[in-house]
């Protein structure tokens, strides 16, 4: 995983996410392998890097019976914090989650969206350089969705490395750079899945005639793969720069066919995640 | 501050609370002491210190953990750089604060209605040792659970320890109980290593020793928890302090005698831990694993390191019954007391080394309740057919008369079953690698 990079791991339920985020961590061993985080074996020396590392458990406990100040601040007593980092911390994280002006009441008087704002807080109060954290956006409303992506995204760009499990592939779509896919335990698509690598496009082509002409020029055609073929028309991705769609486009025209539309379906993270499921076998 | 304390502090019950319990047990004191006073407001306050005080403290330190654990903030502690001493102050005097307020109004009325001043000294001493005891105690079982509740692998049944304790361990427990009759009889005169001590004293002394030692149980339970791994000399000094302090009551001044009965005492001790902890823990998969590939690479520090506490207590008892083989080869048995064990030390651990080796690969192998079935079975056939060893205690008929046979056959079975736990743990990793790389 490079340097300040934000990962998303994604996965069904059961997949074995959360188990990998215990592995890497050390508070789970793996029955075989190695784990290595900036050069350090963490099955030997599992503390190592836990002033580096910041973990958010999924459905991750807060003290009922503390205030948001005195959660934070054990939380930072927890890494060592000296008193005027811890501060400044405090107030920091407490503005950017917009938990600030509630800082002197009991958690047990928050709400679940609240609640999950201070477990993050606690979680990242050490300014560590990398974060994982198990489905950081449950319970949050879009207002405060939309205020912890922006501090994730801020983390990033002072240089930590962020990797994120998650269910809600929409709202990650915006800013992950890596996209690690988990099933049965296992890494199905193993290459990085970068958004701004893909030259892979989706193509949905309409045609009110000569069909038959069309489909065969295309199954002729290496770069393509079909996805979804209908009446009246065919869904494929192809494997080319614009220049080639464009080349594409004109040899098609050229078939004497009725071409209604050629249109690049934009592909969201949702249609990567459903067809790297559908190639590995899940319903 | 400690900040767990502090932690702690916050989480507690009110203040109200507490001053209106310290003010009903003030107010109660006063009332008997002035119209009840039959009733012995003595008694009563150290009775009211061992409810308030020993057992609620014990737990509610123990419930403080459970809770942690269960609310999901424990892994946020584990996960942390708090050390081990400041983590283990925090759990052991955090959740007990409020008992402890409580506790010392108690024992402040206690001492004074105590009619005897100095007596009355010495049993809050004692009370009080008994008290921190049992808080160590509890903090250590709680942490035990918490790992233990982590294994993925259901608690054998119920009637699978008295089974093991009538068919499996009869080479132990014939020697140990009927050491135990006479063992209660000198704890009675305090006669120690031959000498006559103070009773209070000897109390004191021993139960600050166990104090000691529970809380050093707490403390590295405390950092299995935190990983931070150490080399065993805790359970290497516990085995050998039992070991000491048993043979104390059957053994006379002389240096000799001493030393030999505390070597043979903490084989025994040894081997009956290592039953405890063999039979009773569950140990991850993934531990073999390791102490496999630290084996092969003889990483030695690892391997103690890694070691589960049952392979922990019979190394320690199969080195202490090797030392005892060479320096007392002829065993001797006094007034039915352990004495210098020689060479049945030896056996009586490759016995115990061999019926966890043969436990631990059925666990690999079957699903518990079958383990357990054919554990007993097999073990319970193997040693109603081979008497072990030819003792002159109880009462089973010995096969072999020469202990050196005895041994040489239960160490040929001992490496037949680990030949065997190996080759199924290597099954079991090839299936999961096979699995990994078809799904890949």
């Amino acid at each position: 995983m490079p340097p300040g990079s934000i990962t998303a791991v994604v996965g069904p339920n059961g997949a074995g996410k959360s188990t990998l985020f215990k592995c890497l961590i050390g508070l789970e061993s793996p029955i075989q392998g190695t784990i290595h985080i900036d050069s350090t074996d963490i099955m030997h020396n599992p503390r190592a890097l836990n002033g580096k590392i910041a973990y958010l458990a999924e459905n991750i406990g807060v003290y009922d019976q503390l205030t948001i100040r005195q959660s934070l601040n054990y939380a930072a007593s927890l890494h060592l914090m000296n008193a005027p980092d811890v501060n400044q911390s405090v107030q920091e994280l407490s503005k950017e989650l917009a938990i600030d002006d509630r800082l002197d009441v009991k958690l047990s008087k928050l709400s679940k969206g609240l609640r999950q704002c201070v477990a993050i807080a606690q979680a990242i109060i050490h300014s560590p350089s990398i974060i994982l954290l198990d489905e950081p956006s449950s319970g949050l409303d879009p207002e405060a969705r939309h205020r912890v992506i922006n501090l994730f995204k801020k983390l990033q760009q002072n240089g930590a490395t962020l990797l994120i499990s998650t269910h809600l592939l929409s709202e990650i779509e915006s800013y992950y750079s890596n996209l690690l896919i988990i099933k049965d335990g296992c890494l199905i698509r193993p290459e990085d899945v970068s958004n701004a690598q893909t030259n892979r496009t989706l193509i949905k082509l309409k045609m009110d005639g000569g069909q038959a002409s069309v489909i065969k020029e295309l199954e002729f055609n290496p770069k393509v793969i079909f996805q979804e073929r209908m009446a009246d028309g065919v869904t494929f991705y192809f494997n080319g720069d614009k220049e080639q769609q464009a080349e594409l486009l004109k040899n098609l025209v050229s078939l004497n066919s009725t071409i209604s539309s050629f249109e690049v379906v934009p592909e969201d993270l949702q249609n990567k995640y459903l067809e790297s499921m559908k190639r590995n076998g899940s319903s | 501050m400690n900040p767990e304390l502090q932690k702690q502090i916050s989480s507690l019950e009110t203040k109200t609370n507490l001053i209106l319990t310290i003010g009903t047990l003030l107010g109660l004191a006063w009332f008997i002491d002035k119209h009840l006073f039959s009733l012995g407001l003595e008694s009563l306050s150290l009775f009211s210190f061992a409810m308030f005080c020993t057992i609620s403290g014990s737990r509610k330190i123990a419930r403080a953990l459970y809770s942690e654990v269960k609310s999901n903030v424990w892994n946020a502690q584990r996960f942390s750089q708090i050390s081990p001493p400041t983590l283990l102050i925090g759990k052991l005097i955090g959740p007990a604060l409020h008992s402890w307020v409580v506790g010392s109004v108690c024992i402040g009325v206690y001492l004074w209605q105590a009619k005897d001043k100095s007596d009355g000294l010495e049993t809050t001493c004692i009370a009080i040792l008994i008290t921190f005891l049992c808080h160590a105690l509890a903090l250590a079982y709680a942490l035990l659970q918490v790992q233990q509740n982590r294994i993925r692998r259901k608690d054998a049944s119920i009637l699978f320890y008295p089974l093991v304790i009538l068919f499996v361990l009869p080479h132990i427990t014939e020697i140990f109980l009927p050491a135990i009759a006479e063992i209660k009889e000198l704890l009675k005169q305090c006669l120690w290593y031959g000498r006559n001590y103070n009773t209070y004293n000897f109390l004191a002394s021993s139960l600050l020793g166990g104090v000691t030692f529970a809380i050093l149980a707490a403390y590295r339970m405390l950092c299995a928890e935190l990983r931070i791994k150490h080399l065993p000399f805790v359970w290497f000094f516990f085995i050998l302090t039992i070991g000491v302090f048993i043979s104390g009551f059957f053994t006379g001044t002389g240096l000799v005698d001493a030393s030999r009965n505390i070597l043979s005492c903490s084989v025994l001790v040894a081997c009956l831990l290592s039953y405890f902890t063999g039979v009773m823990l569950k140990v991850p998969e993934e531990n073999y694993s390791i102490l496999k590939k630290a084996l092969l690479s003889k990483n030695w520090r690892e391997f103690s390191q890694e070691s589960p506490l049952w392979l922990l207590s019979i190394s320690i008892g199969t080195v202490i019954g090797l030392i005892n083989t060479v320096i007392g080869i002829d065993p001797i048995f006094k007034n039915e007391l352990i004495t210098n064990l020689g060479v049945v030390s030896l056996t009586i651990a490759i016995i115990t080394l061999r019926d966890l080796i043969f436990l631990h690969h059925l666990r690999l192998c079957l699903q518990n309740r079958a383990s357990e079935f054919y554990f007993i079975i097999l073990l319970g056939t193997i040693n109603i057919l081979l008497p072990s060893l030819d003792l002159p205690v109880g009462g089973t008929k010995p096969i072999f008369s020469d202990t050196a046979i005895v041994l040489a056959v239960n160490l040929i079975l001992a490496l037949c079953f680990f030949k065997l736990a190996l080759r199924t743990h290597q099954k079991i990793l090839t299936t999961a690698t096979q699995q990994v790389v078809q799904k890949s």
